[in-house]
Formats: C-alpha cells, structure tokens, sequence
C-alpha cells in the first residue's frame, strides 16, 4: 500500500531505490539532523559560548563553510543566467538540479548565520534598521531577497510532480510562471553579483587585518570581484561533481556527456579568467598594497602553518592546473579527469574562503600579539553536521519525488534496454 | 529601513540601498502577482486544459515531438513546438496550401488516436493498433461516458495497468453522444464542435510516414529484448506488450508513445 503510494509519486520512466532502502538512507541523515538540532538549541539558548568562537575570533568554522556553500551554490544563478538570458540551452538537462542546489545552500547558511548571530527574535532588527555603510547589510538583504526568488525558482519543479500536476490550475501556474522566469533568472543574477561581492568585500576593507586589506575600483576592494568571478568558476563545477556523486548513489546515469562537458568548459574559462585576475591581484598586493602599509608580504606567511604554500596550492595546484585541464576538449572529455578537475576547483574556491576567514583572524594585527589558534567545538561540527544532513535530505526527497534530470528517462531506458539486451 | 524609522537618513548611500532593494523586492512580487494573475485569465479563458496539455508536450524528449512535415522529409528535422497543434501552425498551412483533397479514411492524433466520419454528422474516435499492442483491449480502459465534453489535445480518458496509469489525450473537440469498450475498434461516438477542424490530424501519406516511423520505434524497443518477434524478418506484434516488454521500458516507452510525459 504504501509502496504502491510511494511509486505513484516517482516520476515516470525513472528507476529510484526500493522504500526500505530510501527510508534508512533518510533514517540515517535525520539522525544527524537531530544531533545538530540539539547543537543549534544550546548554542541559541545558552549562547555562544558553547563554541569555541571569542571576542578576538569572530568568524570560525561556520562563517567559512557558509562563504563557501554560498559560493558552490552560485551555479544555481550562473546556469539560471545562462540558460534564461543567454539561451544556452543544452544547461536544461541540469537547471532543476542546479536550482535544489542553490536552494539548499543558501537556507543552509541562512539557518547557521540565524545560529552565529544568536537572538532571533530581534532577527528583524537587521532588516528594519540596516547599516546602509556596511557590506553586511547589502549581504543580508541580497541573501534574502535570493533565497526568496530560489524558493519561487523552485515551485514549478514541485508543481511538475507526477501527482500535483494532475491538480487543476498548478500545471497553469506553473506554465505561467516558468514563461517569467528570466525576469527571476536576471535577479537572481543581479542579487547574486552583489552579494557574493559583498561576501568578499567584507575582508578587503579590512583596513586593520593587513593581510586581507585589499585596494579596488570605487568602494569595492578587489576581493569583491574575486569572489564573484570565484563562485561563478566553481559553481557548475559543483553541479557537475553533485550530479556524478548522485548517479553513483543512485546507480543511473542522470546527463548526457554532453551536459557535462558544458559544464566544465564553462567552468573551466571562468576559472582561467579568474586565475588571472586572482594572480595580477597577488602581485599587485606583494609589492604594493602591503609594504606600502608597512608589512612585508612574506611575513604573513611566517606564522604557524600558514606558510606560502596556501599561496601555491589554491593559485596554481587548485586554480590554473584544473583550469587548463577543463578548457582543454581532450583532457575533459576523459570522466576522471573532468572529476578531478571539478573537485580540484571546488577545493580552491574552500581553501581561498579558508584564507579569508580562518587565516586572516589568526595572524597576528599588533606587535604584541602572537598567531591566534582556533578549533571548532563539538557543537559548531554538529550545527553544520545538521545543515549538511538536511541539504541532503531535501535533495533526496526532490531527487525521488521530482524531475531534477530531464534527460534521466530517456537514459534509463536506453540502460534497461541494454542490459535486457545482455541478459 | 524607511524614511520613518530610527536610523534612517536621506543620504544618497541609505536612499541607494533602500531604492536598489525595495526596487528588486516590488519586481519579483510584481511578477509572482503576474504569473497569478495570468494563470486566473487563463482559466477564465478556458485555456486551462490546453495550457496543461503544452506543459506536457514541452516535457517529452524532441525524437516524440518530431512535426509531421518531418516525418515526411519535407522539413527535415524540423521540432514541432506548437503542441501538434497545427491549426494555429503558420508552415503547416504554408505546405498544405497546395494539396487539393484529404485522402478518405482514419484522422490520425499523434498519442494514437484516430478519428473517422460515421456518415451520420459524428466522428468515431477509437485507439489506434500501436496504442493497443501497449495496453491491451481497450475494454480495460473506463470508456469516458456520454455527455463528456472532449477537448483537442486535452485527457479523454484514463486507463490503467499493471499499476501504471496513462491518459489518452482527444483528438476532436465534441461532446460524447455514445461511449463504447472497444470491442469494435472505436471507443466513442463523438458529435462535433460547431467550429470543429481536423487539420491538425495527420492523414494520408503523413499518417502512413508516422505510423511507419512508430512501428519502427516499437519495433527497436521490442528487438532489444530476447524473445520478442521482428518484423523486419516477416514476423508481426503480436499479444499484450505489457507481458514481454521489461515492465520500466514497457511503462516508459507506452507513456512517450502515448504522449503521457
């Protein structure tokens, strides 16, 4: 009975795992859930002070995996512009995806920023009165105002389901509003623009954090355009990297290859660019910006662990070597190679976003002051524990009930054909 | 936040930031208003059905939407993005301006209905044999009974086996004066709409091209699996597809040959 509920559900012509396994699967992730559940209740009624978080290091582990959801989740606007506004057509067979992408990363950080900043019952209070001089302000305004227009993203997928489109007037609504969605696509571009800029122009106008101070055009430091160029390069890398990952969970194959290659040769010219730009920013801030504020730039790489390697690794290892591979045709046409390269991108958007918050809290800002060490407390793992298990629940839930693939169908039939061929 | 709230001062970065936000937060209630409000015109408009039907179009793979002028060869891989619907077509009615008489005959809908003159001002509307190799006798079908009012293009009725479901789309627009279980070949006895058109069924040359074209679908679906007859050799379908088909292919390949997306 309840089988035969669960199958009337599921999209049509699309094979999903058998009840019992797909109610452990969500047995599993709730139980994660509930421990990060418990985490955020202390951390909100007790307070802060079950982290390990103090006056002196305000941004930890939450405000980096935040910075960095917010960036993998930028494919969901970037695939939504280029699909929408610029027409690129063969990017259908993963928007859905994409848009459940975006939708959980952005809730997600939006509930562990709801945990970071405690009260909130006075969560009005940043909306009603702004701080109009702050790049926190436009952050939050932007971040709402985007997961609002996800959210409206998001309902003509749902309203498609096998079962809700037979409901009289949803599938008309949402026809209607899937022929407006490039006005929500453009806002979603404008809205992202700003506030992944503003993400990053948060830590370049830290005129008293040298090693994160940064000069730019008019009143956006250059990390403003680093972020978003950064976040725009990892973001269909990511959808990539998910889509692989869910098709080995699930065991079907959910995109063309074609799809994939798009993907990655977009991402792959974005993060040249981006590498460029992040390389001429390097040098500009070596010779120029820091001595001229009275530290030489190797002395930041002095302290602890933090050594020049970072440098390295995120400019060169995790940014020209997966972006040549990626714009290189023969080179990702190979599945692993796309993979690594894709992960390798994803992995130096985290490791600047690492630099950014983590590292610039530790150095030292005084000559008096040694470099700060850090490590998360159980709660604060547990809290983002619980943000992980619920992106992967609602996108388990929309993965079985939903069509996040179009193209799914028709390769699962030519599989089932093929293996009753060799059976 | 606004001009009457603590904090706030008319200088040019509060109006800047209030202006930009206020400005984004009234375009995406403006347009969610406008997508509501469309959607009650539409029904308002008896476009409901039609609506749903281009929703369920756009979602079948572009081999099922091929036009009927491709199946043909005179528009070589042309995508129909009309809905078959080709009474509203501009290049449908651009090539059949020469053709001088629809030969006699089946009216073929494209998720395999078909529909003939009875002689006495009604059309016969019944299931083609493509549509009945994949569900059975049409007896098992809930024959839509007399009086239903049927729409081009929109449900006509459902019929479910083996716990799948697939919905039969019209091809006429009408009222059902007489319903039937199949026995015959038809399932309805339709009276026409007052503006009734047949030009978007396929006829002749068209339909055989079509039929040809879906029999060779079948056809590949069905020499893929061990067991099955091939026609290229002589043989013929025969029997309930149901029962040989895997039961994923068979429900997958019935709902894009049904245009059940």
């Amino acid at each position: 009975m309840v089988s035969a509920l669960d199958r009337a559900w599921i999209p049509r012509g699309v094979v999903r795992a058998p009840l019992t396994r797909f109610g452990l699967w969500v047995g599993l992730w709730l139980g994660v859930f509930a421990v990060g559940a418990y985490a955020m209740y202390l951390c909100l009624a007790d307070g802060l002070f079950h982290t390990n978080m103090d006056n002196r290091y305000v941004f930890g582990l939450w405000i980096f995996l935040d910075l960095t959801v917010i960036a993998l989740g930028a494919g969901a606007f970037f695939t939504g512009f280029l699909l929408y506004v610029l027409r690129k057509k063969e990017l259908k067979a993963v928007i859905n995806s994409a848009v459940v992408l975006g939708l959980i990363c952005y809730s997600g950080a939006m509930v562990i920023l709801a945990v970071d900043v405690g009260q909130p019952l006075r969560a009005w209070f940043t909306y009603w009165y702004p701080n109009a001089h702050s790049m926190l302000a436009e952050v939050t305004f932007c971040i709402t105002c985007y997961l609002l227009v996800l959210c409206i993203e998001y309902v003509p997928i749902l309203l498609k389901n096998r079962r809700l489109r037979g409901i009289g007037g949803y599938l008309v609504f949402e026809h209607e509003l899937h022929k407006l969605m490039v006005v929500f696509a453009l806002i979603g571009t404008l809205l992202s623009f700003f506030h992944q800029g503003s993400l990053g122009g948060l830590f370049g106008v830290l005129r008293g954090r040298p090693f994160a101070f940064r000069e730019g055009f008019a009143i956006w430091p250059s990390t403003f355009f680093l972020f978003i160029l950064s976040a725009i390069a990892a973001g269909p890398s990511f959808i990539a990297l998910t889509t692989w990952l869910v098709e080995k969970i699930s065991r079907r194959r959910l995109i063309s290859a074609e799809a994939y290659d798009t993907l990655a040769r977009i991402s792959g010219k974005m993060l040249m660019l981006y590498v460029l730009m992040k390389s001429l920013d390097t040098l500009f801030w070596l010779n120029q910006t820091a001595p001229a504020r009275g530290f030489p730039a190797h002395r930041f790489y002095e302290f602890g662990n933090f050594g020049g390697w970072t440098l390295f690794i995120e400019i060169v290892i995790l940014g020209l070597l997966p972006g040549l591979a990626l714009i290189h045709a023969p080179l990702r046409a190979k599945r692993p190679v796309l993979l690594a390269a894709a992960l390798a991108a994803c992995a130096g958007v985290t490791l600047n976003r690492f630099v950014l918050t983590i590292q610039t809290m530790a150095l030292p800002t005084l000559p008096f002051d040694r470099l700060m060490s850090y490590w998360p407390s159980w709660q604060e793992f547990a809290a983002f524990g619980a943000v992980v298990a619920y992106g992967v629940l609602v996108y388990s839930f929309s993965f079985r009930y939903l069509t996040l693939f179009p193209q799914e169908r028709e390769l699962t039939r030519a599989e089932l054909m093929q293996r009753s061929q060799e059976a | 936040m606004f001009p009457w709230v603590y904090g706030f001062s008319w200088t040019p970065g509060h109006v800047i930031f209030v202006g930009v936000f206020l400005t984004v937060a009234a375009a995406v209630a403006v347009t969610v208003f406008l997508a509501v409000f469309r959607s009650v015109q539409d029904f308002r408009r008896g476009k409901a059905r039609q609506i749903a039907w281009q929703s369920h179009f756009h979602d079948l793979p572009a081999s099922d939407r091929a036009c009927r002028h491709a199946l043909t060869g005179e528009l070589k891989g042309r995508v129909c993005d009309n809905g078959f619907d080709c009474r509203q077509c501009s290049v449908h009615a651009r090539l059949t301006a020469i053709e001088t008489a629809p030969p006699a005959g089946r009216l073929y809908h494209r998720g395999h209905t078909w529909v003939r003159p009875a002689g006495d001002g009604t059309l016969l509307v019944g299931l083609d044999e493509i549509a009945t190799k994949l569900l059975g006798s049409v007896g098992q079908a809930a024959a839509p009974p007399a009086g239903t009012v049927l729409e081009a293009n929109a449900p006509a009725f459902t019929v479910r086996k083996k716990g799948a479901e697939f919905r039969i789309l019209s091809p006429v627009d009408g009222v059902i004066v007489e319903s039937h279980d199949g026995s015959q070949g038809w399932f309805a006895r339709v009276k026409p709409a007052e503006n009734y058109s047949d030009v978007h069924l396929l006829r002749g040359h068209e339909a055989t091209a079509w039929f040809q074209r879906e029999v060779d679908r079948l056809q590949m679906a069905a020499c893929q699996v061990n067991g099955m007859p091939a026609l290229a050799d002589g043989g013929v379908l025969e029997g309930d597809l149901s029962e040989v088909l895997p039961p994923g292919v068979w429900e997958s390949l019935s709902a894009e040959m049904l245009l059940d997306s």
